[in-house]
């Protein structure tokens, strides 16, 4: 071999000593971490310690407490950047997570920090910026221990949001729309096989005034921060109005303006359709905090608690109705209730669970024809035709349908709601 | 300089730096294929909603502004508030942008669809959480059974065990029902009781009864410090 050549090959070789030199002063550090997620409960609309709160999934013992951030996915994301590992919390808030890193020289693993986004575990919904970004929750870093195990797990202790003094809006948003999944719509095949990647956007006053949903784009709009501590009208009942179109899509009741009235309220008096569609949606929500057998399930827009006025539970009864009762959304929303709980069952007889519920809309038949999805609307969809239509009277007819049982004399005892 | 004593050097030379030009190169590879996602991405501006066929009106279906006539309880004294110590406000609105979910098929579940913007590092599909699969040492959505660990199989984008799988696809369902997955679990890869199954559209979970209200835990702090062997021989001594 010429000289040259000989040293040409030594100097290859040199480098590749160089190389593998270099390769075995990189190397990994690895860990197993663990803690716990907590917020400053304040949503108001839980059933008050002064009322019979049988059936109700929301008390007034879990009001002002620190209650666990349930169901979220966990990142644990080092200082500089870099996602080391992902988990979630389970029902107590508490995670662990199995961490990686590339370290140098047998370096140290360095700090780390616990940054969670809103999103619900298993994708059913996310909490998004009014822009659609995301928001980012995070802790303060901690030096990550090398070398812990499933068994010998690194404590990052416990977190919490908010105070008494200055609770987290966002936090108690995110455990409101927890609450809707776990104690209603994850009660449904229908929502568990549809209801996915549901944004809520939060906040945007100026699009939405008083709070929306837009089904097709699966999109909620809250629109304060001061919504966030009232789930019950704001984003479980805006959950209720996905589920509704999830169950059967059609076009929106765009009409609210039934006697010259823009807007809408439990008492107002509407066009059944937008009467009905909003009845739907508070029934659904309502669900998430009275259950079948609740004696009281009271339903309003509060922050604290619901007066006992708004009892659905309660009705006046045919033949007492006021003057335009049968029009007002909470006459529906009885109805709908009446179906469903357990109470007073010598009155109405039926108790349908909660399920059927989805199921009685999805029967709704496609098309603007009577008991059709879009009977509101003309052929061609272009402009209403029939605002009393897709009420609850056609509601009536397909959970009939659905269940072979008469629904009459809830009907009638709860003032016959409008529709045709 | 004569010609072959320059060659002398520069041969040499030039072997020694491209040996460890490539020794480098080499290493920088196998380095960035275990590093994780360094800076967050730009952020990415959400899609616009599309304007008004009467189809796509935004339900502006919310409350009514009614508040009642009851004021808000006070609220409770602060003796469960947390203790300063632990108690974080850290929440910040930092625009990482929108997610980025892996499409699937539309015919199948949309449910539990995997976030391709972030991606945790690792070394092994075993260290992956929400049962990923580690790919050019990443954790991310899998492909083939291949991917997952022992016993796995990769059913909608996820690492499934085996013997939790009743379907893979639609197709392999009836009528409507969709395959579905039941959702992490809380162990470590998050997939330890995850199942692959056939549900259909209709029925529920009606029983009421089985799921009783559950009152709030106690308000127990995790606390990280070590216990100081000052404080358990105190009470070893104090104890009868």
């Amino acid at each position: 071999m010429k000289t040259r050549t000989k040293e040409a090959v030594r100097a290859l070789l040199l480098g590749a000593l160089a190389f593998f030199t270099l390769s075995t002063a990189a190397e990994a550090a690895s860990g197993v971490v663990r803690g716990r997620l907590r917020f400053y409960q304040n949503q108001g609309n839980y059933c008050p310690s002064s009322r019979t709160c049988t059936a109700a999934r929301y008390r007034q013992a879990d009001y002002n407490i620190n209650s666990p951030v349930r169901d979220v996915k966990v990142y644990l994301v080092a200082e500089g950047g870099g996602v080391l590992g992902q988990g979630t919390t389970n029902a107590n808030g508490d995670y662990q997570i199995s961490w990686y890193k590339f370290t140098w020289w047998g370096g140290s693993p360095g700090r780390a920090r616990i940054e969670w986004y809103g999103e619900h575990r298993d994708g059913r919904f996310a909490l998004k910026t009014s822009a659609g970004g995301r928001w980012v929750f995070w802790t303060p870093y901690s030096t990550l221990t090398d070398g812990t195990t499933a068994s010998n797990r690194q404590n990052l202790g416990t977190r919490t949001w908010g105070s008494s003094s200055s609770p987290n809006a966002l936090a108690n948003l995110y455990d409101g729309a927890v609450r809707m999944w776990r104690d209603a719509l994850n009660s449904s095949n229908r929502m568990r096989n549809s209801f996915t990647g549901v944004e809520i956007r939060a906040y945007d006053g100026t699009t939405c005034p008083t709070s929306c949903a837009n089904g097709a784009n699966k999109r909620i709009i809250i629109d304060s921060s001061t919504s966030a501590y009232r789930p019950q009208a704001r984003v479980m009942h805006e959950m209720g109005h996905i589920a509704s179109y999830l169950s059967k899509a059609r076009r929106a009741c765009v009409d609210y303006t039934f006697g010259g009235n823009n807007g809408w309220s439990m008492t107002s008096q509407e066009w059944a359709c937008a009467g009905f569609e909003e009845a739907i949606a508070t029934f659904f929500g309502d669900r998430a905090i009275y259950w079948q057998a609740s004696p009281q399930p009271t339903s309003c827009l509060s922050s604290g608690v619901c007066p006992n006025s708004s009892n659905v539970e309660t009705s006046t009864g045919s033949g007492s109705c006021a003057a335009g009762e049968a029009r007002q959304p909470i006459t529906a929303v009885r109805y709908l209730r009446d179906l469903y709980d357990s109470v007073d069952e010598t009155n109405d007889g039926n108790r349908f669970g909660y399920s059927r519920f989805f199921d009685a809309l999805a029967r709704f038949d496609n098309g603007s024809g009577n008991r059709a999805a879009d009977e509101p609307w003309n052929w061609w969809g272009t402009s209403l035709d029939d605002r009393d239509g897709r009420s609850a009277r056609d509601f009536r007819a397909h959970i009939e349908g659905l269940t072979g049982s008469s629904t009459s004399s809830n009907y009638t005892n709860n003032c016959s709601p409008t529709g045709d | 300089m004569k010609n072959e004593a320059i060659s002398k050097i520069v041969a040499p030379t030039i072997g020694a730096g491209l040996g460890a030009v490539a020794g480098l190169v080499l290493f920088a590879l196998s380095a960035v294929g275990g590093a994780a996602p360094s800076t967050p991405p730009a952020p990415v501006p959400a899609t616009p909603a599309r304007p008004g066929h009467a189809a796509m009106v935004p339900e502006r279906e919310g409350r009514g502004d009614q508040e009642p006539a009851v004021p808000a309880p006070a609220p409770a004294p602060a003796e469960r508030a947390a203790p300063a110590a632990l108690a974080e406000r850290g929440f910040e609105r930092r625009t990482i942008g929108a997610s980025d979910p892996l499409p699937r098929d539309e015919g199948e579940w949309q449910g539990m669809l995997v976030d391709q913007s972030i991606r945790a590092a690792c070394d092994t599909t075993a260290r992956c959480g929400l049962a990923m699969a580690c790919v050019e040492g990443a954790c991310g959505a899998c492909v083939t059974d291949d991917e997952c660990g022992a016993g796995e199989a990769c059913v909608l984008d996820h690492c499934v065990p085996e013997r939790n799988v009743e379907c893979r696809t639609r197709h392999d369902c009836r009528g409507e029902e969709l395959c579905v997955l039941s959702g992490y679990s809380d162990d470590l890869r998050g997939n330890g009781s995850m199942s692959a199954f056939c549900r259909p559209m209709d029925g529920g979970d009606d029983a009421e009864a089985e799921t009783p209200y559950v009152a709030p835990p106690e308000d127990a702090e995790f606390d990280p410090r070590p216990v100081r062997v000052e404080d358990l021989l105190e009470r070893l001594d104090g104890a009868p």
